[in-house]
């Protein structure tokens, strides 16, 4: 159990934050400059918040009601740094038996993360993705309350990332490690964690898990952190149990799933996400005609800007799923955009 | 021609002088480095501009200003002289710190921005694995900034060797006392001995050469 609340003023910066989290992997999420590494510096100790409390495991970290402000050395945290902070002059066993030198932990740890056969290189010698794992396995050897992964994946090549995801959990399964996951990749929030705090401006501004938070951003300002990209304004129509209809400009009307309580006449914003599309079957409800502006081949998608309620919107359709034929810039289709792929964003005050 | 017993006196003189500042500035000077480097307190700017004052003073006015402090009647010149019955102006002592507050800037000023140079996170991890400040002091930034300490050390033994100005205000020009090599050749040029002055002059030139040369590979191999 991690409960955090700090409050920092810092030049040009003021940071406010607070969360409380029982989920093994807690993903912090953000773009860069709204405090997030912070977050991570304060749970350490390396940072001091001006006023707050900070508890890991139901120890006091830090509080300022009670003046606890205990030292870094005394925390127990996992921390495995941005730029990993592996000590130079050291060997990747010295590194490593830095913290313990307990020689049962380092075997199991070297053998788990595969790194027996670099041991006596130096830093400046191995690769990046060795370096990740050395310095996860130099902050695991102390079996800390808590890891805090300061975007330890960002350094990384796209390929190298997906291996170590499967690693960096069946780890921290095996040593049932709680860790704290700071990163501005949502898909790494998607993949690892359980419940994410999303951070703007030295603000939390919504939390919940991941899944959830994707499809029921609070505002258009967090659907846009999160990576949502086509927002139309639009009128709820009808409701329904389980949907509901908004009617956009020039009478276009969509169905999307009811994920957030909608009155009929109230005004929203629609957050159609790019994989919402896909050809349409006949008879299918959301089916929309919409102009092709634009097409762009980008791996295994076609990357498609049309026309939808007199607003420009990108959609993503499988190679495999579009004959090209019916795809043409400058022409009308129809297409098909799921209900579960839509979200409806209440207007901000 | 051989260095008569005067001038081989000064040459041995010096080499002490310097040997024995250099280390009073290392023990002092570095603690002060680390924690200008890392520490942030108040008054930390005045400080830091007293240490530098040496480096830009005329060397007399720090001579003299040293004197006013080491005399018998100077603050800590007075206590010197409780505890020790004797004084340090116009003896070797008097040389090793004139040398000592004319090189520490040099030394602190060069330890400080290679300790400054170790990366925050490599503390900070230290830390975050249990490991003290000492600790990591010891295990983590002297080794990393070692390179530049030593430099350091290296220029403020060559700055202590070539000190003059408050060297002759501190300590004096006393034969087979305080007559450093700077002194002596001083000496041997008012005297019109310029055989003697050029020989000295040579023995510096050589020490400086080589001061130069560890300078510049210990600063090559800081860049591999």
């Amino acid at each position: 159990m991690i409960v955090f609340k700090a409050e920092k003023e810092l030049k040009n910066f003021s940071y406010s934050v607070s969360f409380s989290s029982d989920s093994q992997i807690t993903a912090l999420f953000a773009p860069s400059g709204s405090g997030k590494t912070l977050t991570l510096q304060m749970i350490a100790g390396l940072q001091k918040p001006d006023r707050g409390e900070i508890e890991v495991n139901r120890k006091t970290f830090f509080s300022s009601k009670r003046g606890i402000n205990l030292p870094p050395q005394k925390r127990n945290v996992g921390y495995l740094f941005q730029d990993y902070a592996l000590f130079p002059h050291m060997t990747v066993k010295e590194n490593i038996l830095f913290a313990d030198r307990d020689e049962k932990l380092f075997r199991e740890i070297v053998g788990l993360l595969e790194i027996e056969n670099i041991l006596n290189k130096f830093p400046g010698q191995i690769s990046g993705g060795q370096k990740q794992r050395v310095a996860l396995a130099r902050a695991l050897m102390r079996r800390p309350e808590v890891l805090l992964l300061d975007e330890p994946f960002s350094a990384l090549h796209r390929e190298m990332r997906e291996n170590l995801y499967g690693e960096l959990l069946s780890i921290v399964k095996r040593f049932n490690q709680r860790a704290v996951l700071v990163t501005h990749d949502f898909e790494e929030v998607l993949r690892l964690s359980e419940k994410v705090v999303v951070f703007e401006e030295g603000r939390n501004v919504q939390e919940g898990e991941p899944e959830e938070v994707f499809l029921k951003p609070k505002t258009v300002k967090i659907a846009k952190l999160l990576g949502h990209r086509n927002f139309l304004k639009g009128r709820v129509a009808e409701t329904g149990e389980q949907f509901a209809v908004v009617e956009l400009k020039g009478n276009v009307k969509l169905k999307l799933r009811r994920r957030v309580p909608l009155k009929a006449g109230e005004k929203v914003t629609v957050s159609v996400l790019p994989m919402s599309a896909a050809f349409s079957p006949a008879g299918e409800s959301n089916r929309v005609d919409v102009l092709v502006k634009r097409i762009e081949k980008r791996g295994n998608f076609l990357y498609l800007k049309v026309e939808l309620a007199g607003e420009e919107v990108e959609l993503h359709l499988p190679v495999s799923l579009t004959p090209n034929y019916i795809l043409e810039e400058g022409k009308r289709t129809t297409l098909h955009l799921s209900a579960d792929q839509i979200c409806a964003i209440k207007e901000e005050e | 021609m051989v260095l008569d017993p005067e001038a081989l006196f000064s040459i041995k003189l010096s080499l002490k002088v310097a040997t024995v500042s250099t280390v009073l500035i290392l023990l002092t000077g570095l603690p002060i480095a680390y924690v200008l480097a890392e520490k942030e307190f108040p008054m930390k700017n005045l400080l830091d501009a007293l240490i530098t004052l040496p480096l830009v003073f005329p060397p007399t006015v720090t001579g003299y200003l040293l004197l006013l402090i080491f005399g018998k009647n100077g603050f800590i010149g007075e206590i010197i002289y409780r505890l020790f019955k004797t004084g340090i102006v116009f003896t070797w002592y008097g040389a090793v710190v004139a040398s000592s507050v004319a090189a520490f800037p040099i030394f602190v000023k060069t330890a400080r921005s290679s300790i400054e140079a170790v990366e925050k996170n490599l503390i900070y991890a230290a830390f975050t694995l249990g490991k003290g400040e000492l600790e990591t002091f010891f295990r983590v930034v002297l080794p990393i900034a070692k390179r530049g300490i030593v430099a350091g050390l290296v220029l403020s033994f060559a700055r202590a060797i070539g000190e003059f100005g408050a060297t002759l205000m501190l300590a004096g020009n006393i034969p087979f006392k305080t007559n450093t090599i700077p002194i002596e050749i001083y000496s041997a040029v008012s005297d019109g001995n310029f055989e003697r002055a050029n020989l000295l002059t040579v023995v510096i030139a050589v020490l400086s050469l080589g001061i130069i040369f560890a300078v510049n590979r210990l600063s090559q191999r800081g860049n591999r």
